[in-house]
């Protein structure tokens, strides 16, 4: 069709061209597995999921968060502007000793959706009628929620590296005298997220309900401590190492943490040896996770 | 992919399935083919017994479950089957899209051609202008089109409908039992459909297994379940009685059923004798024609 100009103008037209059959590669289980674990993790910090998911994971991310950056910057200007300073200079340790709560609130917080609302909605229903197992769905769920945790654990202490590195007087010398801060945070971290993942998973497999998981998470920890700290007033010697145990806010944000950066101190009568407490953290790490996947088998989702 | 008629795509062989005391598949044999094949039977039958074993959700007690020739258990075998259950199993604040194109990757699909497909996907079921709103703002005709478009997402060869007109009004109804038919007519996927509607079956299917109480009862072509019987069903919007006089007076035994005059015997002579009788009665005709038996008549026997 031509027009005044001279110029032509095409006619567009649309062809429904029907149902067409999928040819292209498929990557089976190794696909969906990666897709599940992806999944995990966006869930987990509220990535596509509307405003309040994003608000509560970004609003519990940020204590440890600002906490690390605000670590990062007195220690910054410490080694920036003092010639020695021993002792008072904040160290990774006294960062997870001040963040391990908030890691352990937004566990228990974030933690639980990511398998509870799967049954709550039903959603296992048409996840696991895929080419995936329920061991495939329960590994790549935890493994999602262990990346989160150590997302949450290590930035912060990245953070602060970097910012002693950086402001150090002599950095070769810092890093040839504190090499062994980055192994020993990474553990502690590793440490913290694997236990505070299998605390998580052992309450969200027993409820549907974030809310009540939740709040049998918090319970669990906060009334633990508190008897432990109750009884420890009345007993000594290995009954009170036995109690010191079941302190877990101590536990994790203390104990553990200690023992990896070789602070630990067990000559008080009350405190058990480094051994029996790491071989501990390690039978709980493996007890709740364990425990969790028995009840999701048994369950059969 | 579009199999051969002869191709066993589903196969029953001897399954067995108890809860306890309970025998829910009492040694169950047959096979699926191409086509649209309704399961029927009353509640308890085995119905969603035999699906979860075929979806691998269930292991058989004994017996053999094979999905396009692979053992059900094997997780691969799922690869390219598509199942829609029932009840509720969306994630209700995520997007039709998001689920559709997270669905395809569990299924094996790579992400550079899952979000093609899940877009493709939600236009053949209408739903690709709402594609972005999350589901929870869906009414129900639209949750059952998404439930049946993940289940396609990652071009089955086969599909499996647990009640897919659940819940909906007759003009949902309608449409969804339109789509289950496009689904093997222009997608080329074959559809095992289970419910407890007879109407939906008769109207849908062309192949019944009929189960009750963990055995199959009948297996066979729906049209030659529902074949003609040699009688004639005759409407007629007035004169009814003196039709049927007339009728009488040429040698007949008319008899009324639903408001109709129904004749026996249905050969040429008959058909002749009806008009006359039309004729003579002055009986103003609505229909006419062979009587076909419904599957309700063949399950009240």
């Amino acid at each position: 069709m031509s027009t005044e100009q001279g110029t032509q103008e095409s006619a567009g037209r649309i062809f429904d061209i029907g149902y067409q059959r999928y040819d292209g590669p498929r990557e089976g289980r190794a696909r969906g597995r990666r897709s599940l674990l992806l999944d995990g993790v966006r869930n987990g910090l509220g990535i596509g999921r509307g405003g309040w998911p994003k608000i509560i994971a970004w609003g519990l991310i940020s204590i440890p968060l600002l906490t690390g950056l605000g670590f990062a910057l007195a220690a910054a200007l410490i080694n920036r502007f003092t010639e020695s300073f021993d002792g008072a200079l904040p160290s990774h340790e006294d960062l997870y000793t001040w963040t391990a709560w908030a890691i352990f609130i937004f566990a228990a917080v974030i933690g639980p959706e990511l398998t509870c609302a799967d049954r709550r909605q039903r959603v296992t229903q048409i996840l696991l009628v895929r080419p995936i197992t329920l061991n495939d769905y329960l590994l790549m769920r935890w493994l999602a929620l262990v990346v989160i945790m150590l997302i949450i654990a290590l930035l912060p202490q990245f953070t602060m590296w970097l910012a002693l590195v950086l402001t150090s007087q002599n950095l070769i010398d810092y890093l040839r005298e504190e090499w062994l801060d980055v192994p020993r945070f990474i553990a502690s971290g590793v440490l913290l997220s694997l236990f505070v993942t299998g605390l998580t998973f052992l309450a969200a497999a027993a409820t549907s309900r974030r809310i009540v998981a939740t709040l049998t998470l918090v319970g669990v920890v906060f009334v633990g401590s508190a008897i432990a700290v109750f009884l420890l007033e009345y007993l000594t010697g290995a009954s009170s190492q036995a109690a010191r145990l079941i302190n877990l806010i101590e536990l994790i944000s203390v104990s553990v943490t200690d023992i990896v950066f070789g602070k630990y101190d067990s000559s008080p009568d009350d405190k058990a040896p480094a051994v029996v407490v790491m071989a501990w953290y390690l039978v709980v790490i493996l007890v709740t996770t364990a425990g969790a996947w028995f009840i999701h088998h048994r369950r059969g989702e | 992919m579009r199999v051969d008629s002869s191709t066993s795509l589903l196969k029953a062989d001897n399954l067995v399935k108890n809860y306890g005391d309970v025998q829910a598949l009492r040694g169950i044999s047959f096979e699926v083919r191409d086509g649209i094949t309704g399961l029927l039977g009353p509640n308890g039958a085995g119905k969603s017994t035999a699906i979860r074993i075929f979806l691998g959700l269930l292991n058989a007690d004994s017996g053999d479950a094979l999905v396009l020739g692979t053992d059900s258990k094997v997780p691969e075998a799922r690869t390219r089957l598509g199942y829609m259950p029932e009840h509720d199993c969306l994630p209700e604040n995520l997007s039709a899209s998001y689920i559709l194109n997270h669905m395809a990757q569990l299924s094996g699909i790579p992400p550079s051609h899952s979000r093609s497909l899940a877009a493709d996907t939600l236009r053949h079921v209408g739903l690709f202008e709402e594609r972005y709103r999350p589901v929870s703002t869906y009414s129900t005709g639209m949750k059952q089109r998404v439930k049946l478009a993940q289940a396609l997402v990652h071009d089955p060869v086969m599909v499996l409908l647990d009640e897919p007109t659940a819940g909906l009004d007759p003009t949902g109804r309608e449409e969804m039992l339109e789509l289950i038919r496009k689904i093997h007519s222009e997608f080329g996927v074959s559809v095992v459909l289970s419910s407890h509607l007879m109407q939906d079956v008769e109207r849908t299917c062309h192949r019944i297994i009929v189960l009750d109480r963990g055995e199959v009862k009948r297996t066979d072509d729906v049209s030659n379940l529902t074949e003609s019987t040699e009688q004639i069903f005759i409407e007629v919007t007035d004169r009814r009685d003196e039709f049927m006089d007339v009728l009488r007076q040429k040698g007949f035994e008319p008899s009324v059923e639903s408001g109709a005059v129904v004749v026996q015997n249905s050969g040429k002579v008959v058909l002749d004798a009806v008009r006359d009788a039309l004729v003579e009665s002055e009986a103003p005709l609505r229909s006419m024609g062979p009587r076909h038996r419904a599957l309700l008549d063949i399950f009240r026997e």
